[in-house]
């Protein structure tokens, strides 16, 4: 339950910041479809992979003939897809854009790679430390004083990616319900590394401005690990982390005071909804609301 | 123009992060009106304040009356709106969120709190998982706290409530608290933490010593970043390094005791050629590869070159708007309004629609 109620999506499993982008829009509500690959841990207990809480799991094996058009079924009832997979690899599966705007034409197809659907290094490999490197937020988010090493997956992944797709997905749906149109959002982790700098660049805008911007040694404040930060009175009081589960994790953000967002959800184990969802592919999505 | 094009915002001015939502909501083609408090440079050009690029400016003295009479006509038009004040500051204004929404039902009431983002960071575990072990803090700079953990899902919740508020046409407050955001943006990486032995160092910044997954300093003084995560990634990296004849390095991955004298040793290697040498050798090859760029320099990279990531507006280096929409592109970005340039016409807008006294 949550704000997003009645949001359908399907998610195509990758790695990285596309699953996490999922659980955002679990967490509010949204019904949330995720496609993964056959493998051995399926059905097996995973409470730690927290960026799949809320959601529903099917497994399905896309490298088998046919098992496109269930997808197919599945984006047909669906407000917005979501895929983290290199440039051109949904193509071949038979899952593009065209192939999906053919049977949904208001779909809000949502991309999520590192360096964006164009552009020269558009099919090389790459992590998020490579995406923020090129982009100035590795520079400008690390110590001038330090080796620039990043908090992993905090920039990229999660801030310049998860959370612009998460973005542009619900921007694109509030869209699509007034004229009906679908589209691809292309995010870029990339792009959205350098977008969130704007507000550093609104106060300086040259090297060395710029450089006095970095951040600078503190010890101002107390600074807490995410396990002290759980038992901090405030954040227990706000509810800020839970453990569940066995595994510590953050609550839904932001907060809805109509609608607030369920206790955190479980995670399924793969495949856990596999029967369910294609005994009757068709209507995957009705009742779940 | 624009994903978001007639959807309308009124954002009340505040330093921080409540000025990046309302930049993305007006890069996406939002109508946003940045309600402003009067100063001595009204009309003067600040093509720097791009936190403000694509919004209408007004002035209003919220002092007075007349003025929250006028803010509350804009709030009966708009579909949000967002603020970042201190505690109680709305509602000592008048401006609360029982007003407007007794006033203007299906309003989405975007609050952003968190004053000091240093403590939020701080507070919220974030801050320790930035820093690097065994060294003082550093304070955020906006990335990981008034944008990061504040904009970022106040914008996000922002679009939530107002697709809810479409299908049933109910708004309501919407709380983006920074310490909120700032635990969530964890969230990923907690979930990698039980594969790291339960340690919660090993998810820090820095904090898991993999030789792969690592920063090096060129002869230049420059930096480049390598992550090859994946084992044939690796061997990539390891082949072009010439050191595929090492067992050592071959096997690196696997012998947790030798990653930090293999850390050691490449550091040394990457020392003897300069960042832009390293670039030809392993730019554009699958070793999870990047020179580490200051936004001066990455406006400048082919890639983002192609993209056009960054454009210089009025002399002000900024990022274009993210992420992007095939069929409703953002348009080319805007320029920042000066203060004020749009008293005028909103107060127009008002008195066309009713009246309104405030001048």
């Amino acid at each position: 339950m949550g704000v997003l109620d009645g949001l359908k999506v399907v998610e195509i499993a990758a790695l990285g910041p596309a699953p996490a982008c999922g659980a955002m829009l679990a967490d509010l509500g949204a019904d949330v479809i995720v496609i993964e690959r056959p493998a051995e841990n399926a059905g097996v207990p995973r409470p730690h992979e927290t960026w799949h809480r809320g959601k529903r799991s099917v497994v399905i094996d896309l490298k088998q003939p046919g098992t496109a058009d269930t997808v197919l079924m599945l984006v047909e009832q669906a407000d917005a897809l979501i895929e983290g997979m290199r440039p051109g690899v949904m193509e071949r599966l038979g899952l593009g854009p065209e192939a999906c705007f053919a049977r949904k034409p208001s779909l809000v197809y949502g991309r999520l790679t590192g360096w964006g659907q164009e552009g020269p290094l558009k099919h090389v490999a790459g992590h998020d430390g490579n995406y923020i490197a090129l982009s100035g937020a590795l520079w400008m988010g690390t110590s001038p004083a330090l080796r620039p090493e990043p908090p992993p997956g905090i920039y990229g992944d999660v801030a310049g990616g998860a959370l612009y797709l998460a973005t542009g997905l619900l921007a694109g749906v509030l869209r699509a319900r007034k004229d009906g149109r679908g589209q691809v959002v292309d995010a870029a982790m990339v792009d959205g590394s350098a977008h969130l700098m704007n507000l550093l660049f609104a106060s300086a805008f040259t090297r060395d401005g710029l450089d006095q911007l970095r951040p600078k040694e503190t010890t101002v404040v107390p600074v807490l690990s995410p396990l002290q930060a759980a038992r901090h009175p405030n954040n227990a009081a706000r509810g800020v982390y839970t453990v569940l589960d066995g595994v510590l994790q953050a609550t839904a953000a932001p907060r809805f005071l109509r609608t607030p967002s369920s206790p955190t959800a479980h995670v399924p184990a793969r495949g856990e909804h596999t029967s369910q969802v294609l005994a009757a592919p068709n209507s995957a999505f009705e009742g779940m609301h | 123009m624009g994903v978001l094009e007639g959807l309308r915002v009124v954002e009340l001015a505040s330093s921080g992060g409540t000025g990046f939502c309302g930049m993305f909501l007006a890069d996406l083609g939002a109508d946003v009106i940045l309600i402003e408090r009067p100063s001595d440079d009204v009309g003067r050009a600040r093509p720097e304040a791009i936190q403000h690029r694509g919004k209408r400016s007004a002035v209003l003295d919220l002092a007075q009356s007349e003025a929250i009479g006028a803010v509350l006509q804009l709030i009966d038009r708009a579909d949000a709106l967002i603020e970042g004040l201190q505690p109680g500051g709305m509602e000592h204004l008048g401006l609360g969120p029982e007003v407007c929404l007794a006033r203007k039902p299906s309003l989405v009431y975007g609050r952003l709190t968190g004053e000091d983002e240093t403590a939020c960071a701080a507070m919220s575990g974030a801050l320790w998982i930035a820093s690097q072990p065994g060294v003082p803090a550093a304070a955020p700079n906006t990335l990981l706290g008034q944008v990061g953990g504040g904009a970022l899902y106040l914008t996000f919740g922002v679009l939530a409530a107002l697709l809810r508020a479409q299908s049933d046409g109910c708004g309501q407050i919407v709380d983006a608290a920074m310490v909120d955001g700032c635990a969530n943006l964890l969230n990923m990486m907690l979930g990698v933490v039980p594969s790291r032995d339960g340690k919660f160092d090993a998810i820090r910044a820095n904090g898991y010593g993999r030789h792969w997954v690592r920063s090096y300093r060129c002869a230049d003084g420059e930096w480049v970043r390598v992550e090859p995560d994946e084992p044939q990634f690796y061997a990539d990296v390891i082949r072009r390094l010439g050191l595929d004849n090492d067992e050592r390095f071959i096997h690196g991955q696997e012998n947790r005791k030798q990653w930090p004298q293999l850390a050691a040793e490449l550091d040394a290697l990457f020392a003897t050629k300069t960042r832009a040498q390293w670039c030809k050798l392993l730019e554009g090859s699958d070793a999870c590869f990047a020179p580490v760029l200051s936004p001066i320099e990455a406006a400048r990279h082919p890639h983002n070159v192609a993209r056009g990531i960054y454009q210089t507006v009025d002399g002000v280096l900024q990022a274009a708007p993210a992420p992007r929409f095939t069929a409703t592109p953002s348009p080319s970005i805007h320029r920042v309004p000066p203060l004020g340039a749009h008293t005028r016409d909103v107060l127009r807008e008002l008195r066309a629609l009713g009246g309104t006294d405030a001048t």
